[in-house]
């Protein structure tokens, strides 16, 4: 006797049928792949940390201060030479640590700074920055009136606004490379560790390593509350009710879901102290520092310091 | 709303920084203190709920879309230095890990959306729910208002941080060094937008999650329910004085409003000023600056400080003298009669 070969095969899970229109692309259907591609990221981030490169043999704690060093460091130049260095150097340090050019500039230029030129570029008009120009874009007849506004009778980009948002640019840009290096080239819970290391409160940074870690968690747990009810959601809506029940689901699921981490926290407490916990924060002692490390602390801040001594100098 | 580096002068950072720093010291011991072990579970959930909070993008009128916070409704449903320490854990990660948020900023960020949002988004939260057993509805208004409230006053003070920047670091050639807008543009561009859209937003998160939170599970607000905990209320004085000092709150935090015009005030000039208007200064008036000794704070000003730090300094000393002024004689009255409040305790749930 042979089982029939529907009984046999392995049961394949119905994909959920695409919702219509623009109901397809609600806005927490939109969040959460962003959420899941930023937990990939972060994965992907992890395996950077681990590869021999530069920067990845270099204590955390050195990389922290030293970092911390360098972003006083951009923070301070006002040069645009000295902020062009910066932004140059991070690339090649990524380079010399293994981190793949791609994985860099999607984590440094597809972000922030690309947000900051869109930002930031209004104000290099005159309607906004007042300035000399640099070029004109349109003439008109006389000032222009808007309501209470009254706008100069031509539109030019000025010398200003330029340099105003190139510098803007620029420091943004370097800020991010120096996070991102000492993020993709750092372990997690090393870093946790540096920070302990380095005087962070315990409490702080015990939250911060289990917050990091339950995440993931939650994530997965809110994606799953979204799959629930598209499974559910059988009459498509319109754009309009669409929005407002999406807005409603969004604050009640949210309740939802603190009620489930507020559970979770629960049983992660009971399950810490069965494990003996009491309330006290042990982490492991990080080595003592070694010479090589000595070095490079001292020969980072002092390249930091430089910087800043340079952009001085440059005026 | 979140603030990435460079933006801010290191400056800025270090002022903001040294603000935020006490308050999350001050929570984190009264975190500790309340519950003990089981707290530093339910801080992380806490702080890993509020980070996925703002990760969802709410679609608005307009096309566009905004993130809510949450702090406030962490803050009900937690306690607000539970809200504060978990905020700010949801910062740090934020910007470590996702770079969404400066490092050097942190400091700013931290006193914007982890400190100011959820301690004064509760205190509206409680001025509404009352001391008595308010309904459901009125807790769930409550919320919602606080939630408005608290995403508002995280707003102004970003955009009042923002805002300086180039009032206060610029070259001789008037290239700004960090933010090129200033308060004039800024504030109205991150005030608007939060009164009119993102405040919304977050007043309906906040409300919806207190809504469910009632229904589904009461015993989660329990400890911060009003007639349960009503150290706040207990703690501040009077109706007319607690009146007073929100008044004295509000009108503190529209003090920059004041750097944007340039003008002199009506009937208060100088003789100088009075001079460049008509032309001439009256003998009486001339004379009599010279003969009456200067304010220390003359002009709003601070010897050896930027005009605009002075004026700003300035405000905040005089209300922190009036608020004093108000307080100390109800203090005073409290102590002899030795039934003054004791130190207020965090509100906790588990």
């Amino acid at each position: 006797m042979s089982l029939p070969s529907w009984l046999i095969a392995a049961p394949q899970a119905a994909p959920l049928p695409p919702p219509a229109g623009r109901a397809a692309h609600s806005f927490l259907a939109r969040s959460l792949p962003g959420a899941a591609e930023a937990l990939r990221r972060d994965l992907f981030s992890g395996q950077i940390a681990s590869r021999p490169g530069f920067l990845q043999r270099l204590d955390p704690r050195v990389k922290a201060l030293v970092g911390l060093a360098f972003l006083v460091a951009a923070g301070l130049a006002g040069h645009p030479l000295t902020l062009g260095v910066l932004c140059l150097a991070a690339p090649l340090l990524a380079l010399a640590s293994r981190v793949p050019l791609g994985a860099f500039a999607a984590r440094v230029y597809l972000t922030v700074p690309a947000f900051t030129a869109i930002l930031v570029a209004p104000a290099t008009t005159n309607w906004v920055r007042a300035g000399t120009d640099a070029l004109v874009i349109a003439r008109f007849s006389g000032p222009l009136h808007l309501g209470p506004l009254t706008l100069p009778d031509h539109l030019s980009l000025t010398t200003q606004g330029l340099a105003s948002a190139g510098t803007l640019l620029t420091r943004v840009t370097a800020s991010v490379s120096i996070a991102a290096l000492f993020i993709l080239t750092t372990r997690w819970t090393r870093a946790l560790g540096a920070f302990r290391q380095l005087r962070v409160p315990a409490l702080l940074v015990a939250v911060l390593g289990m917050a990091y870690r339950y995440l993931f968690l939650l994530l997965t747990t809110a994606t799953d509350m979204v799959a629930a009810r598209r499974s559910r959601t059988v009459a498509p809506t319109t754009r309009r009710s669409g929005r407002r029940e999406g807005r409603r689901f969004a604050g009640l699921a949210a309740g939802a879901l603190l009620t489930k981490a507020h559970r979770l926290s629960e049983d992660v407490s009971l399950a810490m102290i069965s494990r003996g916990f009491d309330g006290d924060f042990r982490a492991i002692p990080e080595p003592a520092l070694r010479a090589g490390n000595w070095i490079a602390l001292v020969a980072g801040l002092a390249l930091a310091a430089g910087v800043v001594g340079g952009d001085r100098l440059l005026g | 709303m979140h603030i990435p580096d460079g933006y801010l002068s290191p400056a800025t950072c270090a002022v903001a920084g040294g603000l935020a720093l006490p308050a999350v010291r001050s929570a984190l011991h009264r975190a500790r203190k309340s519950v003990g072990p089981r707290r530093v579970s339910l801080l992380a959930l806490g702080a890993a709920f509020s980070f996925l909070i703002m990760m969802f993008n709410l679609p608005v009128p307009g096309g566009t879309s905004a993130h809510a916070v949450g702090a406030v409704a962490v803050a009900i449903a937690l306690g607000p230095a539970s809200a504060v320490v978990c905020i700010t854990v949801a910062l740090v990660i934020q910007a470590l890990v996702f770079a969404d948020g400066g490092i050097l900023a942190l400091g700013a960020n931290i006193l914007n959306m982890a400190v100011a949002m959820p301690l004064v988004g509760w205190g509206v939260y409680r001025l509404i729910a009352g001391g008595g057993e308010p309904s459901s509805r009125r807790r769930v208004a409550a919320a919602a208002a606080g939630g408005y409230a608290g995403i508002n006053i995280a707003a102004l003070l970003t955009g009042f941080e923002i805002g300086i920047q180039p009032l206060l670091f610029h070259t001789a050639s008037g290239r700004a060094l960090y933010s090129p807008y200033d308060l004039g543009q800024a504030l109205p561009a991150m005030i608007v937008s939060h009164l009119t859209v993102a405040g919304f937003a977050e007043a309906a998160v906040t409300g919806l999650m207190i809504a469910y939170l009632l229904k589904a599970n009461p015993a989660l607000l329990d400890s911060t329910t009003p007639h349960k905990a009503p150290r706040l209320a207990a703690a501040l004085p009077g109706r007319k004085l607690r009146t007073a000092f929100v008044g004295l709150g509000l009108l503190l935090v529209l003090t920059p409003i004041g750097l944007i015009t340039t003008a002199t005030a009506y009937g208060e000039g100088s003789a100088k000023d009075i001079a460049g208007e008509i032309g001439y200064a009256p003998k009486g008036i001339a004379s009599a600056e010279k003969s009456i000794p200067r304010s220390p704070l003359a002009d709003y000003a601070l010897p050896g400080l930027p005009p605009v730090a002075g004026y700003l300094l300035s405000g905040a000393l005089g209300a922190g003298l009036v608020a004093a002024g108000i307080a100390m004689p109800h203090w005073l009255r409290r102590r002899t009669r030795g039934t003054g409040p004791g130190a207020r305790g965090d509100q906790t749930c588990s």
